[in-house]
C-alpha cells in the first residue's frame, strides 16, 4: 500500500535539520567537558545513578512535578503539553505498527497516520483511537492555559511572564499551530471517512454538516506537516531547545557534573536547559520590591547563551539563591553569574601592595615627616601582629563585617570565656577580608590575594578548628580555601557547645523572628542549628517565608549595581514579611544582615550570638 | 506700635527665642512652646562657640533676656503635637492636651543629633571610650577636662567627620555643614586643655565655607598641630586596655592605615527632631529627611506652603547659630508682612 504523501515533505526537513543540529551541538558541548568531567561520567555511568536519572526524566522533563508542587495550575499546563505529546508521539508509534504489521516503517506515518488508508480493521485499533484522541485534548487543554497565561498570567498565578523576543514568539506561534491543525486535520479526515473517536469523529461528523471536507482536508494536513517542519527548525536555536537539553542535563548532573570555573561544556548544557518558564522571576526581589524586571536569571540566561551580556545582566543581581530554588530545571545560575563577570578596577597600580611581605620596615608615615613621629597613623599590614593567647586549638575569624558589627564580636568572646575554650582570635587586629566581596564584584585577581593572605594566616595560628562570625567568610572558607581543618559558622559552633554541655542557657518569653542569611541558608545550607539554638532561649515563632523560601535582606555584597532607593525597598518588604508576626527580636546569624536590617530602625534586631550572649 | 494678633512659636531653641524676641518688639503677642525645662535647644549644652571661642551661654543669655518681654510667654515641658487651620486662625494641640489658638505658627522645631548606634562600626554604646562631638561639649563645658571613661587624660584622639552625614548607608545623602568646622574648634580645645593629647580628624572633605572657617583650619595645623588624613573610618575595635583601635584609607596615599586611640569622637551629623519630622509630616510640608519645606528656597525660605505657617533655622535643614538668628529676624520680618498683606 502507499503510505507516501508530498505533504509530509516539510516534516521530514524539519525533522531531519533539528536532529543534525541537536547532534553536532551535543558534540561540541560534550569535548568541551573536562578531562575530569568526562572521567566522572565513565565512573558513574553504569551506576545506580543513571538509572536515578531516568526517574528524573520522567518526573520532571515529563511530568514537571516540582512546578506541580510550587503551581498547581502551572504544573497541569506543563504536564499537560509536554506528557501528552510524549504520548502522542509514543502511542502514534505503536497504533501505526499495529495498523501495517511492521515495526520498522517510515517516520511519518506515525504522525499522519490518519491520512492513510490504513483501514480500522487492525488489533486494538479502538483503544488506540480513543487514547490518542484523548492525548490530543491533554495537549490542548494546556494550550488552553497557555494561551491564557499569556493573555492574564494571574490566571496561572503568576505576577509576570517572561517577555519574548520576536524570534521566541515565532516559535511559541509555531508550537501553538501545531495542535489544533492536528485536531482539524483528523477532524476533517475523520468526517469524510465516517470514523475517528470522540474527539476527532464527533468533531467531523459535525465538520460534516457545513463544511465542504474534500476540499478542506488536503491543505489542512499540508499546514500540519508545515507548522511542524517550522517548529522543528526554529526548535534548536528558541528557548524549546531545553525540551532535548534538560534530559541531557539530568543525566550529567546526576553523574556529578557542575559549573565550577569555567563556562562551555556542561554549562552550555545548563543554559540551553532554561525553559524561560519565567518562575524565577516572580520570587526575585528585585522584581517585588524594585520593579526591576529585565535582570532575572531567565533573562540572564538568554544573554549568556545569545552572546548578548551587558554589565547589568550579570551584575544587576543579589546571588541570594532564590530563583535556584525554584527553578524547575534546577539551573545554578550564580555560578554562571560569578563566572561572567568581570571587574572595572581590577589590578589598579600597587592597590594590594599591602598584602605583600614588606621589604623596608612595615611602618611607615602618612603625617608630615618634619612633625612628630607618634602624631602618624600607620600604614599596612602585611604581616600581621602576633596572636594573643595560644596557638593550636580553635581559631577565631570575625570578619570584616563583625568588626563593623562589634557587639557579635564581644557576644563571641563572652561565650568562648564562659565555655573555657582557649581560642585564638586571628583578625582581631589588622585583618583582611576574606575575599568573597571581591569575587562576588568579579575581582578574581584581587581575590586570590586575599586568599593567599589569610591561608597563611590561618595555618600560622596552626588552627585545629576555624569558627566564624560571617556567613560569607564560612561559605568562602569552605568552597574556596585549601584548608584540611573543619571550619564551622558560629551557629554551628554554639549549638555544639550546648550540646557538648559546655555552656547553659536560660530560657525565657522572648519571641523571636530567626531570619536565614542567604549565604548561611540557601548557599550553605544550615538550617537547623539557629533554630536548635534559638528555642532553647525563647519562643520562636515560624513564618511562611523561612528556609530555602527566606527572603535576602537586600544588603547582599554581590549587587553592584542597584541605588540606595531600590536596596532601601528590597530591605523594607523583607522586614514587613519577616515582623508579620510582630516578634520582640528579629533575630539573624549574619552581621551583615544585621546591619541592614537596623539601618531602617523598625524593630530590635540581635545575632544569635548576642542572644546566647546575653542567656548564659 | 501694638498688633492684636497672636503667634506661637513651636520650639525654643535660639531660632524660636530670636523669631520671638523680634515678634515681640513689632508688637505681637508671642506664645512660646518648649519642650524641655529651659529654653536654649542645643545651644545651651554648647561650650564654645566657633570660629572665635566665644562663650556659647552668653549668646544664651542674650537670647534670655530679650526673651523678658511683656509680648512673650512661655510654656515649658510642652510639645505641640499637631496644628489646625479652623477660619483663617490656628488651634494647636500641646501635649498637655491644651489647645493653643493663634493667627500664625512659626515651626522652630530645629534638630537632633544623629543617633551614633546606628553606625555600629564605630563601636558608639560598645565600647565605652567611644563619644559623640555633643558628650565632648559637655565634658569641655563642665570643667574642661577631657577624660576617658576611667579618668585618664587620653595621650591620642581620633575625631571622626561626617557620622550620620554624607551617608548613603543611613540614608543621609546631605552635609550637616556645621560638623567640620565644630571638629576643627574641638580638636583646637582638646590640646588647648591638654597639650599632650594628639588629635587626628579623619575626613572626607574638610568644608570651611563660613567667615573665618578656614582661618581656623589652619590655625589648627600650624599653631595646635592638630593632624588630618583624609578618609573615613572603616571599623573602630575595642582593646583589652579600653584603647580604640581605628581602621581607614588614608585616600591621598591609597593605603589602609591604623591608628590606636584613648579616646573616640564621632562628630554626629544634624537630623530633623522628632517633632520637625512628625509636625512636617501631619501637615504635608514636609521636604527630604524630615525637614520642614519652605514655600521658595531663595525669595521666601521662611514661610511654609501654608498660609500663616512659618520656618525658622534647622527645622527646614542644618545650620549654625549666627545663620538661625539671622533666619529667626527674618521670619519675624515675613510673620509682619503677611498681617500687613492681609490688612491691605
Amino acid at each position: 500500500m502507499n503510505y507516501f504523501d508530498i505533504f509530509v515533505i516539510p516534516f521530514y526537513i524539519g525533522t531531519i535539520f533539528l536532529f543534525s543540529v541537536l547532534i553536532i551541538k551535543f558534540l561540541q558541548w560534550f569535548i568541551q567537558i573536562p578531562k575530569s568531567g568526562k572521567k566522572l561520567i565513565w565512573k558513574n555511568i553504569f551506576s545506580t545513578k543513571t538509572l536515578k536519572s531516568s526517574r528524573e526524566c520522567f518526573s520532571e522533563c515529563l511530568l514537571h512535578l516540582r512546578i506541580f508542587r510550587k503551581n498547581l495550575r502551572l504544573g497541569y499546563m506543563h504536564t499537560s503539553i509536554a506528557f501528552g505529546w510524549f504520548m502522542l508521539i509514543v502511542v502514534g508509534k505503536f497504533q501505526s505498527t499495529a495498523a501495517t504489521g511492521e515495526w520498522i516503517e517510515p517516520l511519518h506515518l506515525a504522525i499522519f497516520l490518519k491520512y492513510f488508508p490504513v483501514g480500522e480493521s487492525f488489533r486494538y485499533a479502538y483503544l488506540f483511537g480513543f487514547l490518542m484522541d484523548f492525548f490530543l485534548l491533554l495537549v490542548l487543554s494546556g494550550l488552553l492555559v497557555a494561551i491564557a497565561k499569556r493573555i492574564r498570567p494571574k490566571v496561572t498565578g503568576m505576577k509576570r511572564p517572561t517577555k519574548h523576543t520576536a524570534f521566541d514568539k515565532v516559535a511559541l506561534v509555531s508550537l501553538w499551530a501545531i495542535f489544533p491543525l492536528r485536531l482539524l486535520a483528523e477532524s476533517f479526515t475523520s468526517g469524510l471517512n465516517h470514523n475517528g473517536h470522540f474527539l476527532t469523529g464527533t468533531l467531523g461528523k459535525f465538520f460534516d454538516l457545513f463544511l465542504p471536507l474534500d476540499l478542506l482536508q488536503y491543505p489542512t494536513w499540508w499546514a500540519y506537516s508545515l507548522a511542524l517542519g517550522v517548529f522543528f527548525c526554529v526548535m534548536p536555536f528558541s528557548r524549546y531547545m531545553h525540551i532535548f537539553t534538560e534530559i541531557e542535563l539530568v543525566f550529567l548532573r546526576n553523574w556529578g557534573l557542575k559549573t565550577e570555573d569555567q563556562l562551555g561544556g556542561f554549562a552550555n548544557f545548563e543554559l540551553h536547559a532554561c525553559s524561560r518558564c519565567g518562575m524565577c522571576i516572580d520570587v526575585c526581589q528585585l522584581s517585588t520590591a524594585a520593579k526591576i524586571n529585565d535582570v532575572q536569571s531567565v533573562y540572564f540566561l538568554r544573554g549568556e547563551r545569545h552572546h548578548t551580556l551587558s554589565r547589568k545582566l550579570t551584575n544587576n543581581c543579589l546571588m541570594c539563591g532564590r530563583c535556584e530554588e525554584v527553578c524547575p530545571v534546577r539551573i545554578k545560575t550564580n555560578q554562571h553569574r560569578l563566572l561572567t563577570r568581570t571587574s572595572p578596577f581590577e589590578t589598579e597600580g600597587h592597590r594590594y601592595d599591602y598584602l605583600q611581605p614588606p621589604q623596608a620596615p612595615p611602618k611607615g608615615e602618612v603625617c608630615d615627616s618634619t612633625t612628630e613621629q607618634e602624631h602618624s597613623v600607620t600604614t599596612a599590614f602585611a604581616s600581621h601582629p602576633p596572636f594573643r593567647g595560644g596557638l593550636g586549638g580553635l581559631s577565631y575569624f570575625a570578619g570584616c563585617m563583625t568588626h563593623l558589627t562589634p557587639s557579635i564580636k564581644t557576644s563571641m568572646i563572652k561565650i568562648f570565656e564562659k565555655a573555657g575554650i582557649p581560642y585564638t582570635f586571628i583578625d582581631e587586629q589588622d585583618g583582611v577580608c576574606c575575599g568573597r566581596p571581591m569575587m562576588l564584584s568579579g575581582a578574581k585577581e584581587a581575590a586570590q590575594k586575599m586568599i593567599a593572605f589569610n591561608q597563611k594566616v590561618i595555618e600560622e595560628s596552626q588552627a585545629q578548628l576555624l569558627v566564624t562570625s560571617c556567613p560569607i567568610c564560612y561559605k568562602f572558607f569552605k568552597e574556596n580555601y585549601q584548608l584540611d581543618i573543619p571550619v564551622m559558622h558560629h551557629t554551628e559552633y554554639i549549638n555544639m557547645l550546648i550540646q557538648e554541655k559546655k555552656i547553659k542557657l536560660h530560657k525565657t518569653a522572648e519571641k523571636y523572628i530567626y531570619h536565614d542569611p542567604c549565604e548561611l541558608g540557601r548557599l550553605s545550607g544550615v538550617y537547623e542549628e539557629p533554630r536548635t539554638i534559638l528555642k532553647k532561649t525563647g519562643i520562636l515563632v515560624s513564618i511562611p517565608d523561612e528556609r530555602e523560601d527566606a527572603f535576602c535582606c537586600g544588603g547582599s555584597l554581590a549587587n553592584t549595581e542597584i541605588n540606595y532607593a531600590e536596596r532601601g525597598n528590597i530591605v523594607r518588604e523583607a522586614i514587613q514579611a519577616l515582623c508579620a508576626a510582630d516578634p520582640d527580636y528579629l533575630v539573624t546569624a549574619c552581621p551583615l544582615c544585621k546591619k541592614t536590617f537596623n539601618k531602617e530602625n523598625v524593630i530590635p534586631v540581635k545575632d544569635i550570638a548576642e542572644v546566647v550572649a546575653g542567656r548564659l | 506700635m501694638e498688633q492684636e494678633k497672636k503667634i506661637l512659636v513651636a520650639g525654643g531653641g535660639p531660632g524660636g527665642l530670636e523669631t520671638a524676641n523680634t515678634l515681640a518688639r513689632m508688637g505681637f503677642k508671642v506664645e512660646i512652646v518648649e519642650k524641655e525645662e529651659t529654653t536654649g535647644g542645643h545651644l545651651k549644652e554648647w561650650h564654645q562657640l566657633f570660629p572665635n571661642f566665644r562663650d556659647a551661654s552668653d549668646v544664651m543669655e542674650e537670647l534670655r533676656q530679650r526673651s523678658q518681654h511683656p509680648n512673650i510667654s512661655i510654656c515649658y515641658n510642652e510639645a505641640i503635637l499637631d496644628v489646625k487651620r479652623v477660619n483663617g486662625h490656628f488651634e494647636s494641640l500641646t501635649s498637655k492636651k491644651r489647645i493653643i489658638e493663634s493667627d500664625a505658627v512659626v515651626m522652630a522645631t530645629g534638630f537632633d543629633a544623629f543617633d551614633a548606634e546606628r553606625k555600629e562600626e564605630f563601636g558608639y554604646g560598645v565600647y565605652p571610650n567611644v563619644i559623640t562631638s555633643v558628650e565632648l561639649e559637655k565634658m569641655l563645658r563642665e570643667d574642661g577636662k577631657v577624660t576617658t571613661t576611667d579618668g585618664r587624660v587620653p595621650e591620642r584622639v581620633a575625631i571622626v567627620h561626617c557620622v550620620g552625614s554624607r551617608d548613603e548607608k543611613v540614608g543621609n545623602f546631605y552635609c550637616s555643614r556645621v560638623c567640620c568646622i565644630c571638629g576643627v574648634k574641638q580638636a583646637i580645645e582638646i590640646r588647648k586643655h591638654h597639650p599632650e593629647t594628639r588629635v587626628t580628624n579623619f575626613y572626607m572633605d574638610m568644608r570651611m565655607s563660613g567667615q573665618y572657617f578656614e582661618e581656623l583650619y589652619r590655625e589648627s595645623q600650624e599653631r595646635w598641630g592638630v593632624y588630618y588624613v583624609r578618609g573615613r573610618i572603616s571599623e573602630a575595635s575595642g582593646m583589652m586596655d579600653g584603647k580604640i583601635r581605628v581602621k581607614a584609607e588614608d585616600t591621598l596615599i591609597a593605603k589602609p592605615v591604623t591608628l590606636t586611640v584613648d579616646l573616640l569622637v564621632l562628630m554626629t551629623g544634624i537630623e530633623a527632631s522628632k517633632t520637625t519630622k512628625e509636625l512636617s509630616k501631619k501637615l504635608e510640608i514636609e521636604s527630604d529627611y524630615g525637614f520642614f519645606r519652605p514655600r521658595d528656597r531663595h525669595y521666601d525660605d521662611q514661610h511654609s506652603p501654608i498660609d500663616g505657617i512659618f520656618l525658622v533655622g534647622t527645622a527646614k535643614g542644618p545650620a549654625t547659630v549666627k545663620e538661625t538668628l539671622a533666619d529667626a529676624r527674618a521670619a519675624a520680618q515675613r510673620v509682619w508682612e503677611f498681617f500687613e498683606s492681609k490688612n491691605v
